[in-house]
């Protein structure tokens, strides 16, 4: 009971020192914008984000088309709004897989140690050593032939319909990329964790009284440890978007006619001089929504973690 | 009959010597230096895998016999002229006797023979043929290029400035084989295997060659031994860059001095710079090519579907008003060629054959995979519009692939252009009906035996006879309408963009440019 | 000192190892047929030919044997042969001609994002919560959220053709010349925000610390005090960040160099990913991992320099 009070009175002086901070209420205010424009954003647009309009290209933003049309005359606004939902979901699944298998493979570790631990912990260095993005450049290109090609197979054995569309193949290929990159930073952070809680003496004095495994961990670990992964959790969204943007412009991400922010980007290039909003509004959202994740990241690690201010 | 073509070099060099001499009298740079910007690294630059940018430099550093004008005719460069046997199965050539490698070794007949032997084998090509996609019907050169023999009976040697060319078979104007820059001739003697060799090769022509294969960056500079008329230019310098607008605006800013388009920028650059646009003539074109080994397009009905269901007129006004659309395999230029012939936007017509396959509705069709490779800004583009227009007219799922590996027989469809070297109908046509053309291979489709059949009877006919022109746009229009082997895109869309100082540029139907005539004004 | 030295290059050993083994196994695993790679749109059709040529690359071994004679050849420096068109090169070759332009550029980049970035994160840290704070951290937050490939046309067009301050850079003149100055701007945006935010942080830090407040009472004048007591601290974050910056210029050099045709490591990755290089792929990939590794275990040897508390051994 006292420990439950305890940790209520952190969440809420955590929560208070939020919102005191302007920066990163006026964050949260875009990320909630952002968000509500993913779900519902598609479904109040007028245009279908792929609908294509031969006659009306590369217009200027009218009232018609709030931000303009692209080359192929199709809506902006709507292709920005369909591009959140992609930049979400690319952030929030990858992020998701990652802090999934690190937070197994992490505590894994930390409560096995010997073998286990040390077998985990040096795959995860291995993989900490590649340049984050170039793994998950390297990944996907790998990957993407035998998936696709399996995929196909499966298409052509069952005949079943579910197995035509391989656009989401394109998402699952660019979450897992992302994740393979991502999981041994979050495997160490929760290692870590768990490693340094169970030094502390309220945790060595439960085990003491005789708790159990899962009570302990119930208890006091979940709750201290959670800080810091949120923080992390959060403070990956924007380079995750980043990165989604960069493999959609190298050609190894969300294939056409699917609309993500990056690949708006990459395929208005050519144009950039011609029409230079094709290229500057996805760019501004991408870079408003960035800035908005990585300031709230701060922001929840100064609140969460009042003394370290180090990200 | 015998047939006797000589052509007549002096008057052309006189022609472009009056027209420098005239100019320079009056305001010629003091430096004459060309800096030029292109797309795309070179990884190997010897003449015979040549295919896309190394005509330009080949044209004056590894000579072919003949080169083209600006009209398509053939001038002299390393041969004199050539006589042709009434049979056109022999063509008898005559070397410059004074013509001497940068080396200072002379140019002789086996030296040219050697050359070519060494361009055929079979891992210096590239997968399309290179060298030996215009020299296959050269007697011995298949066993030479497979590398079971050294010598080619049909390459024979009469004295050291004469060759004698031998073919198995008929092909109605070979002589252009001889104009291509494929055919460039360099000493190998040295060792041509290295790749440091080609770093200075040894070459044939008015200008040395320096490459730097880690930058792509090549320098032209005056060959001292050049046995020809004297060139004013002392130094080309080519370099790579990517990006098409680093290229404007690297030219916009006055630091090169010509660059070129490959149709990326052509709309903007026609309002920018339209005077300043050099169009580049070619008989090629683009096209996507289908593959008939795979489903669903190995079902006919299916591939004229989706000829059909494409408003392809609307999408090139719509996205590239400036290309030039085309509906034929045989472009203009080409002999035979028919500007009447279209191919008709037509969903309803569509829609029926769909309903006429062997899958009777959409619903039944596998997706149609297609491979534009990495060109996302104008195929993509492109093919993002037709994927709207089969999925409207005809609810068919299509899918684009950039980036990927050379799975070809994977795809349906994939992104592809040719470009006739041998600029004959017969040439044109055989890449996509002979059964041992080009695309059997390479794309996976296979015409029927009919049409072989009908492209070797023409193939036999005489070049003037008028029932020739008729077989082959039989031929095209089976291949376009019936079979279906291709739905054409757009003709050759490159531009020079050259600054008005730049005097006396010319290209050709080898998209080269003439270096060797070309001065700087002052400026 | 030697004694730790060998110690961690041996503890590098299975890390490189292991990264090998996963690249190489992907390699194995995933894009189809190597001879296909190997012979690009040369491969023969013939299924006996193949065959005969399976066995002639050693494609037909098990994995265990290529695998090792896969390492034998890399440790010979040996990395294969790169199958784009048919140039022929060597790997190596290629990778040491592009590796010397980056590093280059690289290390100047390096260079001036700590030049730069410390003083602007002492500053920032200095004026916290003042207008200077605010701009400098901002400016450090809001730049890196701009791609690379939309960064450079912009900044082509404000300073080529609108200020006309800059050559349009393409290529590759050496450092001191002035093409170089746009790719190092953006290569210099991503990595910077780490190292301004990281000194910002760990000088407000210690600047709260005892040893600090003992030395200001004590009339110690205050650039002293920077020098003598914060700096030496605040620095060891910012050097355990050294890995995070050259991953990001790793990373940044795969566009900046494509975008400018700089003839570096970062083009050959993008070279090697465009032409479906395999061999490519996996030699960058290889050299990018064991630069931050090598980087990782400098950080390693300079931390007792700045930290007496960390002691070799």
């Amino acid at each position: 009971m006292k420990t439950q009070a305890r940790s209520n009175n952190l969440w809420l002086d955590a929560f208070k020192r939020l919102v005191r901070n302007r920066m990163s209420m006026l964050a949260l205010i875009i990320i909630v914008l952002i968000v509500l424009m993913a779900i519902f954003g598609p479904l109040l647009s007028p245009y279908d984000y792929t609908r294509q309009d031969l006659l009306n290209t590369n217009q200027g933003p009218s009232l018609e088309h709030w931000f303009g049309t692209d080359e192929l005359g199709r809506d902006m606004f709507s292709r920005i709004l369909w591009g959140a939902r992609t930049a979400l979901a690319v952030a929030f699944i990858s992020q998701g897989i990652s802090f999934g298998l690190g937070i197994l493979l992490g505590s894994i570790a930390a409560y096995s140690g010997g073998w286990v631990d040390n077998a985990i912990m040096r795959f995860a260095d291995i993989l900490m050593s590649f340049p984050h993005l170039l793994l998950a450049i390297f990944v996907s290109a790998t990957i993407r032939q035998p998936i696709l090609k399996s995929f196909y197979g499966v298409y052509d054995r069952t005949g079943w319909d579910i197995f035509r569309n391989t656009v989401f193949i394109d998402y699952f290929i660019v979450f897992g990329a992302l994740a393979a990159a991502g999981w041994p930073w979050a495997a160490r952070l929760i290692r870590g964790q768990i490693l340094s809680l169970r030094e502390q003496d309220f945790v060595a004095a439960a085990q003491a009284l005789g708790a159990r495994h899962w009570q302990i961990i119930r208890a006091h670990l979940v709750p201290n440890a959670i800080g810091p992964i949120i923080v992390s959790f959060t403070a990956g969204f924007g380079d995750a978007m980043l990165a989604e943007s960069s493999l959609s412009y190298l050609g190894i991400g969300i294939r056409p006619p699917g609309a993500s922010w990056g690949a708006m980007i990459s395929e208005s290039l050519i144009g950039w001089r011609l029409h230079p909003h094709l290229v500057a509004v996805p760019g501004l959202v991408l870079a408003i929504c960035v800035f908005a994740f990585n300031l709230f990241g701060d922001g929840l690690n100064d609140a969460l973690n009042p003394r370290s201010k180090v990200r | 009959m015998r047939l006797i073509v000589r052509i007549l070099a002096s008057c052309f060099v006189l022609l472009g010597l009056s027209g420098i001499s005239l100019v320079s009298a009056q305001e010629l740079a003091e430096e004459q230096v060309v800096k030029l910007l292109l797309r795309g690294k070179k990884d190997v630059v010897h003449p015979s895998a040549e295919g896309g940018d190394g005509r330009h430099w080949l044209r004056v550093t590894m000579l072919a016999p003949f080169n083209l004008d600006a009209q398509g005719n053939m001038v002299p460069s390393l041969a004199s002229g050539f006589e042709k046997s009434a049979d056109e199965l022999e063509y008898t050539l005559s070397f410059y006797e004074d013509a001497v490698f940068s080396n200072g070794k002379p140019i002789t007949a086996s030296a040219v023979k050697e050359a070519w032997e060494w361009g055929v084998l079979s891992e210096n090509l590239p997968g399309w043929g290179g060298l030996m996609s215009i020299f296959r019907k050269i007697e011995g050169m298949q066993a030479v290029s497979e590398g079971s023999s050294t010598d080619a009976e049909g390459l024979v040697v009469i004295d050291d400035h004469t060759l004698k060319i031998v073919l198995n078979e008929r092909v109605i104007g070979w002589e252009n084989a001889l104009a291509s820059y494929m055919a460039g001739v360099f000493d190998v003697s040295g060792d041509v295997d290295d790749i440091d060799y080609w770093r200075n090769p040894v070459v044939s022509g008015p200008y040395l060659f320096n490459w730097d294969p880690d930058t792509g960056a090549i320098t032209l500079t005056q060959n001292p031994n050049w046995w020809g008329e004297p060139v004013t230019l002392e130094r080309i310098e080519f370099q790579v860059v990517e990006d098409p607008q680093t290229r404007l605006i690297a030219y916009e800013n006055g630091e090169v001095d010509v660059i070129k388009d490959l149709g990326d920028l052509l709309d903007q650059i026609k309002v920018s710079h339209p005077d300043e646009l050099v169009a580049i003539p070619g008989v090629g074109f683009f096209y996507l090519a289908f593959n008939n080994q795979l489903e669903p397009t190995n079902d006919p009905h299916i591939r004229r579907a989706l000829l059909h269901a494409i408003d392809r007129r609307a999408v090139f006004q719509a996205l590239f008003p400036n290309h030039p659309l085309t509906d034929s395999i045989l472009q203009t230029g080409t002999q035979c060629a028919n500007p009447e012939f279209q191919i008709s936007y037509d969903p309803d017509m569509a829609r029926t054959e769909l309903s006429q396959s062997g899958y009777g509705n959409a619903e039944n069709v596998p997706p149609i995979r297609i491979q534009y490779w990495a060109d996302i800004n104008f195929w993509g583009r492109i093919l993002t519009a037709y994927q709207q227009q089969w999925q409207d007219n005809l609810g068919l799922r299509v899918e684009l692939f950039g980036v990927d590996n050379y799975d070809t027989p994977n795809f349906n469809l994939q992104r592809d252009s040719t470009a006739p070297t041998i600029n004959d109908p017969s040439e044109a046509l055989g890449v996509f009906a002979a059964s041992d053309g080009a695309n059997a291979a390479y794309q996976s489709f296979a015409a029927s035996p009919e049409l072989d059949a009908l492209l070797d009877e023409a193939n036999t006919l005489a070049s003037t006879d008028t029932a020739r022109c008729e077989l082959y746009r039989q031929i095209e229009e089976r291949l376009l309408l019936d079979e279906t082997a291709l739905i054409p895109q757009i003709g050759i869309p490159y531009n020079w963009v050259v600054k008005p100082y730049v005097q006396g540029l010319e290209t050709s139907l080898n998209q080269d440019i003439n270096w060797d005539q070309i001065s700087i004004l002052e400026h | 000192m030697l004694q730790y030295f060998i110690k961690r290059i041996a503890q590098l050993v299975p890390t490189v190892l292991g990264v090998i083994f996963i690249t190489f196994s992907l390699g194995y695993f995933g894009p189809g047929d190597p001879l296909k790679h190997q012979l690009g749109e040369r491969l023969p059709s013939d299924p006996a030919q193949l065959e005969r040529l399976r066995k002639h690359y050693g494609l037909d071994r098990p994995f265990h044997v290529q695998f090792s004679s896969y390492i034998g050849k890399l440790a010979r420096g040996d990395m294969g042969i790169s199958i784009v068109v048919q140039s022929k090169r060597p790997i190596r070759d290629m990778l040491g001609k592009a590796l010397r332009t980056s590093v280059q550029l690289g290390g100047a980049a390096a260079l001036i994002i700590f030049v730069l970035g410390i003083p602007l994160g002492i500053l920032a840290a200095y004026r916290k919560n003042t207008w200077l704070d605010y701009v400098i951290v901002s400016l450090a937050a809001l730049l890196p959220t701009v791609p690379p490939f939309v960064l450079a046309p912009l900044l082509l067009i404000l300073f080529v053709l609108q200020l006309k301050l800059l050559p349009a850079s393409f290529g590759w003149a050496g450092l001191f010349d002035s093409r170089a100055i746009l790719p190092l701007i953006i290569l210099v945006i991503g990595p910077m925000l780490i190292v301004v935010r990281q000194t910002r942080n760990s000088i407000i830090e210690a600047l709260t610390q005892d040893y600090v407040r003992t030395a200001r009472s004590k009339g110690v004048l205050e650039h002293k005090v920077l020098s003598r007591h914060v700096l030496k601290n605040a620095m060891i974050p910012v050097l355990t960040s050294m890995g995070f910056i050259i991953s990001g210029l790793l990373t940044g050099s795969l566009f900046v160099e494509s975008i400018f045709g700089i003839p570096g490591f970062g083009k050959l990755i993008y070279d090697g990913l465009r032409a479906y290089d395999y061999p490519l792929i996996l030699g960058t990939t290889l050299v990018g991992t064991l630069i931050i590794l090598a980087s990782n275990l400098l950080v390693d040897l300079l931390y007792p320099f700045f930290d007496p508390r960390v002691q070799f051994g």
